[in-house]
């Protein structure tokens, strides 16, 4: 069997103060996956996604994302990895408004050292990918909220990440445009992509091949990936 | 697998110019004002010097132009506006020195002169008499706006030429009519006006008659109240030492000499101290400027938190977004800083124009100015860039 995309290994993370944590997590995600973490607020979910993501560090255990052991590398280091290997996908989209769509998505290649055409044409074939190749010109202040979301979702794709993480990609989208976010990540999972999504969403939840239900900081059930994976 | 070179956080140059752009193209009004100051204090600067510089290139120019080589001698014991007698031999004894190239001889005369001989005797506008020998115009280098000077013969008749500011208060502006001028109760036919002179203003303010005339028919008794004299180029100090005892042998204590050249140099560094002040006020205006900059900065990086964490997100170092608003903040005020230039050297060149001096803007300011508005933008930046850096990438995702 091939390399974990992700393993955690006895994760826990304190915060000063009253913020959701982790108190022991032991996670494998295989590739091809696609998985939900669910859980009631303070559950520790967007923590997990976090250290998953490599954009916090453990105070203790274990993260090794892709093969790789992240939580003793630098800045740069980190940075570097998380670029190449990472793709994010947040609830309020954080397009950047002063540039076009097409440049939203090439931006997801602008700290790896790729030159400006060749990011807009990876970012013009991602979009086509997402159903978004008649929009590129489009400012995001012109799109309706799921087109926003397939941008997004583009930008975390465009670099082909070993692992695409998203924080309640259809939070802030009705239930049409929700349905096919769903439907396009589940599309994408096809593809070979590995995602994995928190959410408090019951559909999205559904839809997903493993569900990991947390509380208090601790994973209380995993339906485990499927055989077929 | 291992982190590999291949998994480098990198940017490159030419994107960071678009990143650096792109706060001030999603706000331009704010962009524009928060640059208004250090475009206000470069404008400032850069207009005060160019237009010092071409104003003191003019008086230099003037300087070159009238030559530091004339002298005058007088008698320093003059008293209520007038003038002291020099010995009589004073202008043949200087005529002998060595270094010598012109002389002429002067002599301020008592009676007042007018336009007719209906004008109230107290009306004579400051306009002296003086008696003066045909070397003068050799002497000052000065020239005849009209008519022609005295010679020989016309010094032994009631002729009169005019100082250009004698002709102005005269009201005598052009010879084509003849004109005369009421001088001790008899006229003297006016034959020529002269142009200004600017290294001895006196000589326009005069009306100035042959020496044979003053002597028949002024009372005039001989004795010559100022001298001019046209000394070679390096020989001035050498002649300029001597002068007073050659004037007057036996008491050149009583004798001033002086370089009228010099009121110009002295005009040159009042000029010049006038600036400091200016420049002072620019250089708080860039100040202010930087402050500006540094304020807008901050709100920036403020409003931008949930930008930062996506950058971070995307894989950009603490690095990347330090140098993206330092790089904003720098762009801000070259922006400012160019636009203050332009605005300065239109200023310095349009005040230039209207008075005739030829355009020099010293290109020191110019670079000066572009090292301070890069100075300002790298110091006003700074922090700010430091803070956005030091963002953990989850706070500033939690932000938005």
């Amino acid at each position: 069997m091939s390399e974990p995309v992700v393993e955690l290994r006895d994760v826990v993370r304190r915060h000063p103060g009253p913020v959701e944590s982790l108190r022991g997590v032991s996670l494998r995600i295989e590739p091809g996956e696609l998985l939900a973490v669910v859980g009631p607020s303070g559950s520790g979910k967007t923590t997990l996604l976090h250290i998953v993501g490599t954009l916090d560090r453990p105070t203790s255990g274990l993260v090794r994302i892709a093969g790789v052991d992240t939580t003793h590398m630098t800045d740069r280091q980190i940075s570097g990895f998380r670029s190449a290997r990472l793709g994010f996908v947040f609830q309020q989209f954080f397009l950047i408004e002063g540039m076009s769509v097409l440049e939203n998505v090439a931006a997801g290649l602008l700290y790896r050292g790729i030159d400006a055409k060749t990011r807009r044409r990876l970012a013009t074939i991602t979009l086509e990918r997402v159903g978004l190749g008649h929009r590129l010109r489009h400012r995001p202040a012109q799109l309706s909220g799921g087109e926003r979301q397939r941008t997004a979702i583009a930008r975390s794709l465009v670099g082909r990440p070993a692992l695409v993480l998203a924080d309640e990609p259809t939070g802030n989208l009705d239930s049409t445009a929700g349905a096919e976010i769903i439907a396009l990540l589940k599309d994408l999972n096809c593809d070979g992509t590995t995602i994995a999504v928190v959410t408090h969403n019951r559909e999205l939840a559904a839809a997903m091949h493993r569900r990991i239900e947390l509380k208090d900081g601790r994973i209380e059930k995993d339906t485990g990936a499927p055989i077929s994976a | 697998m291992r982190p590999s070179a291949r998994d480098a956080s990198r940017l490159r140059a030419s994107d960071l110019a678009a990143l650096a752009s792109l706060g001030i193209r999603m706000r331009r009004l704010r962009a524009a004002l928060s640059a208004l100051g250090i475009c206000i204090g470069i404008a400032a600067i850069v207009g005060v010097l160019g237009i010092t510089q071409s104003s003191e290139s003019d008086l230099v120019a003037q300087i070159d132009r009238l030559g530091t080589n004339l002298l005058t001698v007088q008698n320093g014991r003059g008293f209520n506006g007038g003038e002291g007698t020099l010995p009589l031999t004073a202008p043949a004894m200087i005529g002998h020195m060595p270094g010598v190239e012109h002389v002429s001889a002067t002599a301020l005369l008592s009676p007042p002169v007018y336009r007719t001989d209906q004008v109230p005797a107290f009306k004579t506008g400051g306009i002296g008499v003086r008696a003066a020998d045909n070397s003068l115009l050799a002497a000052l280098d000065g020239s005849v706006l009209h008519g022609t000077y005295l010679n020989s013969a016309t010094g032994q008749y009631p002729a009169a030429v005019l100082g250009f500011g004698a002709a102005q208060y005269l009201g005598i502006d052009r010879l084509d009519t003849p004109a005369r001028v009421w001088i001790a109760g008899r006229w003297f036919v006016v034959i020529g006006i002269l142009n200004r002179v600017a290294l001895a203003p006196e000589i326009d303010q005069s009306v100035l008659v042959g020496w044979p005339e003053a002597e028949s028919q002024l009372g005039f008794d001989g004795y010559p109240t100022r001298i001019y004299i046209r000394a070679a180029t390096d020989q001035v100090v050498a002649v300029d030492n001597l002068l007073a005892a050659t004037a007057s042998p036996e008491s050149p204590e009583q004798v001033a000499v002086s370089r009228p050249s010099d009121a110009l140099a002295a005009r040159i560094a009042v000029v010049s101290s006038s600036t400091t002040l200016v420049l002072g006020l620019g250089a708080i205006a860039l100040l202010v400027g930087g402050v500006g900059i540094a304020n807008v900065m901050f709100v920036s990086v403020l409003e931008r938190r949930s930008e930062i964490g996506l950058r971070r997100a995307l894989g950009a170092t603490r690095g990347h977004i330090a140098v993206q608003f330092l790089a904003e903040s720098l762009l801000l005020s070259i922006l400012g800083g160019a636009v203050g230039v332009t605005g300065g050297l239109v200023a310095a060149a349009a005040y230039a124009t209207l008075q005739g001096w030829s355009i020099l803007v010293p290109p020191l300011a110019i670079w000066t100015a572009l090292g301070a508005t890069l100075f300002i933008g790298a110091a006003a930046g700074l922090y700010p860039a430091l803070r956005a850096a030091r963002l953990s990438p989850t706070e500033a995702l939690r932000s938005a």
